[in-house]
């Protein structure tokens, strides 16, 4: 394994140093990882080539920054104290033709990168680096919010730093600082290239590129544009006209690759064997993502591979004599092979392992940050305060000037009768109130219990939820606990859609792990607070725990470590609602049913609501009282 | 705005034909309200609708004014007949007033815009400079006559939406706020984009919108090495491009400006009111608003096709994008749509 890593290093650095002469020369990185010294190496870079090229140095944007200071706007201090409107220019502005540097991109609110994701279609000068620091979707389904897509969408390239080992990054600046009087030149002619219009795609690749979109379902149709941008570019950078097979795996390898949302199907019938190496290397991707992924292309076999497809395409020219550049079905399938290899080689291996469940990588939703409610910055005025309702608020005018108006006439001098005088005193912030976003979390006890026989009934009252959320747009989420444990079954969503799919397929049976059924809710609802959403908990359950956390069969323990994931949730100060679904006449206990449920319910501080073979209609009435 | 870029060429946008129907009617006819579209990122969306209005013959407006009154039109703004109270009259009875041309107005509403931005507020200078009560107009306001254009409206803020739904029916902005009481003009086609997957959109707001397209990334090989060509052709030397495509663009702009003039003459039969009733009551739509988009479109489509008369083949093809979003929802129904709006038409005995 720790081989396979070594030995991709090279195309990896390869990559990286071509990404950052790529943004030298204005292709827009989407950079993912977090801020070590790998990625602080590459901007430096990138750094060193803009200025190699006389460019002004790149400008950085904070993380937190306002409207205003993005866009430009009123500049509100210098107004008072001028007693005229004045402007502030905007750093988007001052960002024309040149590097604008985000930090923390995908801590960015919605709104605001909408804006400025709109603002660069209009301004195509300016070159981004997005930095991400989301964290990539774990094994137990719990995902940071990324980028939105609505800006990664307009980043051509996308480089991933998070898998990057120390030899990575001491090759990187090893040979960035060997090779910087070549990349020097090369950086000048490609920019004077660029700037006299030079460097073309030739019909074969906009058809290369097209193929190569479908086959790694790439959707937006924006991404296959931009990644012509970026194979021209390589092109110059490489000191050529015409762009070649080199510029086109590479355009793949930046632009398509990380956004693929499949792998190309492996071919069906097998080629006939022209070399053995070939069909080796086509077959082993197709093989468990856990192995260790092909041989990479070292330098001289990426060579030789070239050589082969340069090759095969004259013979396909010469013996079918096509007048047209579309692509053969020959061609299609080298590009095919071509891109698994590609995809083998430049790709970390949890990456590959990601890419061959589709599933897994669709369901990552682009971030809805709620809107937290004690502070908000947006939503319906409700009033004046002295006090800034938050550090850095800003003052509300009007309230202002009428707080100044009744002593107008005591602070006017006569020198200066058209100006109104206002005072720190007379400082008056805005209150804003928006309400805040709520998600529905249900924990369904699907266990066999006594629960299979409610689950149609729970079934049913999620549905009516769903109906009603639908139009208080509220989000959804869904997690059911069976056997040995409670999976994530509906990442939150508003998308009805989605969440019908869900339901249908909840399975039922087996144990009752109510521990981990709360615990899995509370990790939920607290990523939601933390996202300025207010999370409910919603849980169906009998209350019979019988099988431990770590997988053991016994009641009494059950049920005390159900208790303790109770308290904590109550700790946290989750709203809960608990609805008891066991048989309310019991035939085989002579303990009161409910007991058990009740004493759950109590411990996480719940609304305690007995089912007694209740309709769902019931249930939902109950739930949407509970919250309202 | 700054807008000194180059504009893609409509007639070049490659496929999208349902999107691009829906724009041209509501060009010909406004009245027939907004349009949706919803479907795939980066499919084109945008430019379709620049490049529309980039197509559209440019406004004459009354010299000044922040709305651009239209000179010509019933009423003008109260800031126009203020400015103007003592211009001579023509005969008909209507001031003179000096014009100027401008370009059709495209104006995008950011996600995250504040209520200031969008209706208009206080005009901070005119207060802090002069003590005087004067408004500074919103984002409404730079859209009338024009377009107003949403992208990701499915996520719009609520309070923006209220806002909104309440300002498209009625074509006027009226602002009761910060002490200003001021009405004016705002009337403008709303384009809404988004990807319903990321989260629905209010049932009050869909029911706003005149015509809703689905709006799917090609998959057909061809049109996407189109689509690729195209744009690097256009980046590589843009005037060039559009001198090419200057010759298709100009049959569209006359379609469209035909198509205006001979709106108001295209006669829609009993028989064809009574199919498009029929339509209404097989889809089971709600409210009539279903079969007054339907009547204008129809009418809209034959006065681009350059016909007198409103036909079945009119209907049948402007039919699904008037309709598909006005279906009684249930909210857990899977089928598209689109789908059930067709079975509608064969049951009336459209297809």
């Amino acid at each position: 394994m720790a081989s396979a890593e070594e030995d991709k290093a090279p195309a990896q650095i390869e990559l990286l140093i071509q990404s950052a002469h790529l943004a030298a020369l204005g292709c827009s990185v989407w950079v993912k990882g977090a801020a070590d010294e790998m990625r602080d190496a590459w901007q430096q870079y990138v750094a060193q080539c803009v200025l190699a090229l006389e460019n002004p140095p790149p400008l950085r944007a904070p993380a937190h920054l306002d409207r205003e200071a993005l866009l430009g706007g009123v500049d509100l201090a210098a107004s008072l104290r001028e007693g005229k409107k004045q402007w502030q220019v905007g750093l988007l502005e001052q960002a024309k033709n040149r590097v604008l540097i985000l930090q923390m991109a995908e801590r960015w609110d919605r709104g605001l990168t909408t804006e400025l994701a709109l603002a660069l279609d209009e301004q195509p000068g300016t070159t981004l680096l997005a930095f991400d620091e989301s964290l990539p979707e774990t094994q137990d389904g719990s995902n940071d919010t990324p980028l939105l897509k609505v800006l990664a969408d307009r980043l051509p390239i996308q480089i991933n730093l998070r898998a990057m080992s120390i030899h990575t990054l001491k090759g990187f600046e090893e040979i960035c600082e060997r090779l910087w009087c070549e990349s020097k030149d090369q950086l000048s002619v490609a920019r004077s290239a660029q700037l006299r219009g030079e460097g073309h795609a030739t019909q074969k690749y906009w058809h290369l590129l097209a193929e190569a979109g479908l086959m790694l379902g790439v959707d937006s149709m924006r991404c296959l544009t931009n990644a012509v941008g970026v194979l021209k570019n390589n092109a110059r950078l490489a000191g050529r006209l015409e762009c070649n097979q080199e510029d086109f795996d590479c355009a793949v390898a930046l632009s398509l690759l990380p956004r693929a949302t499949q792998l190309p199907p492996p071919a069906e019938q097998p080629p006939q064997p022209t070399d053995e190496q070939a069909t080796e290397q086509q077959s082993e991707p197709e093989s468990t993502p856990d192995q260790v992924p092909p041989e990479p292309p070292l330098a001289e076999d990426s060579e030789t591979s070239e050589k082969d497809d340069s090759n095969a395409s004259e013979d396909t020219n010469e013996s079918e004599d096509t007048n047209d550049d579309s692509p053969t079905q020959q061609q299609l399938q080298e590009l095919a092979e071509l891109i698994l290899q590609a995809a083998a080689a430049t790709l970390p291996n949890d990456l590959l392992a990601q890419l061959t469940n589709v599933t897994r990588i669709k369901k990552a939703q682009s971030g809805q940050s709620g809107s937290i409610l004690k502070n908000a910055a947006r939503g319906r005025k409700i009033g004046a305060v002295r006090k800034p309702p938050k550090a850095g608020s800003k003052p509300d005018l009007l309230s202002t000037l009428f707080a100044s108006l009744p002593w107008q006439g005591l602070r006017k001098k006569p020198k200066d009768s058209q100006r109104i005088r206002i005072l720190a005193s007379d400082f008056r912030y805005g209150k804003r109130e928006q309400s805040s976003e709520s998600l529905l979390i249900f924990a369904v006890d699907a266990s066999g219990s006594s629960a299979m026989n409610r689950l149609a009934e729970s079934k049913g009252a999620i549905e009516l939820l769903l109906a009603q959320s639908y139009s208080r747009r509220d989000q959804v989420a869904m997690i059911s606990f069976r056997s040995n444990q409670a999976t994530t079954m509906l990442e939150p969503t508003r998308s009805l859609t989605r969440a019908k799919r869900g339901l249908a397929s909840l399975p039922g049976g087996g144990a009752t792990p109510i521990a981990a059924g709360i615990e899995k809710s509370l990790q939920m609802a607290l990523q939601a607070r933390q996202n300025g959403q207010t999370p409910y908990i919603i849980m169906l359950s009998d209350g019979r725990a019988n099988i431990t956390r770590n997988g053991g069969p016994g009641r009494p323990q059950a049920h005390a470590e159900a208790i303790d994931a109770a308290k904590k949730l109550a700790a946290y100060g989750i709203s809960a609602l608990f609805i008891d679904t066991s048989p309310q006449v019991s035939h085989r206990s002579q303990t009161p049913p409910t007991s058990v449920a009740r004493e759950i319910a109590h411990s996480m501080a719940a609304v305690y609501m007995a089912l007694p073979y209740a309709d769902a209609r019931q249930v939902a009435q109950r739930v949407a009282q509970a919250i309202n | 705005m700054q807008d000194m870029r180059a504009q893609y060429p409509f007639a070049a946008i490659v496929g999208q034909e349902e999107l691009k129907l829906a724009l041209m009617l509501t060009a010909i006819d406004p009245t027939i309200g907004g349009v949706l579209a919803l479907g795939d990122r980066g499919t084109g969306k945008s430019t379709a609708i620049r490049a529309l209005a980039a197509l559209l013959p440019a406004l004459q407006a009354v010299e000044g004014c922040p709305y651009r009154c239209d000179p010509d039109g019933k009423r003008v703004c109260s800031v126009c007949q203020e400015r103007f109270s003592g211009l001579k009259t023509t005969k008909a009875g209507k001031p003179k007033y000096p014009t100027v041309t401008v370009p059709v107005p495209v104006v995008d509403l950011p996600l995250g815009a504040s209520e200031d931005r969008v209706v208009g507020a206080l005009d901070i200078e005119k207060a802090l400079s002069q003590g005087i009560k004067a408004f500074e107009p919103g984002l409404l306001a730079a859209a009338n006559r024009g377009y107003l254009y949403i992208d990701e409206v499915n996520l719009l803020d609520d309070h923006l939406v209220d806002l909104l739904i309440d300002v498209a029916a009625s074509g006027e902005n009226l602002v009761e706020r910060d002490g200003l009481s001021i009405r004016h003009p705002a009337r403008f086609v709303l384009v809404g984009s988004g990807n319903p997957e990321e989260g629905e959109l209010r049932p009050q707001l869909l029911d706003r919108f005149g015509l809703s397209c689905e709006i799917k990334t090609p998959t057909d090989i061809s049109s996407r090495v189109d689509i690729i060509k195209r744009r690097d052709q256009f980046d590589q030397d843009p005037d060039t491009f559009i001198k090419d495509w200057d010759e298709a663009n100009y049959v569209q702009q006359t379609l469209i400006k035909n198509g205006r003039r001979r709106l108001a003459k295209v006669k829609v039969s009993d028989a064809m009111h009574f199919k498009v009733a029929e339509l209404c009551v097989a889809a089971g739509t709600d409210g009539l608003r279903g079969e007054l988009t339907l009547l204008r479109c129809m009418r809209a489509k034959a006065a681009l096709d350059g016909k007198n008369e409103a036909n079945l083949e009119h209907l049948r093809q402007i039919t699904i994008p008037s309709l598909r979003h006005r279906l009684r929802r249930n909210p857990l129904d899977d089928s598209g749509s689109g789908a059930r709006v067709a079975k509608a038409m064969q049951a009336v005995g459209l297809t």
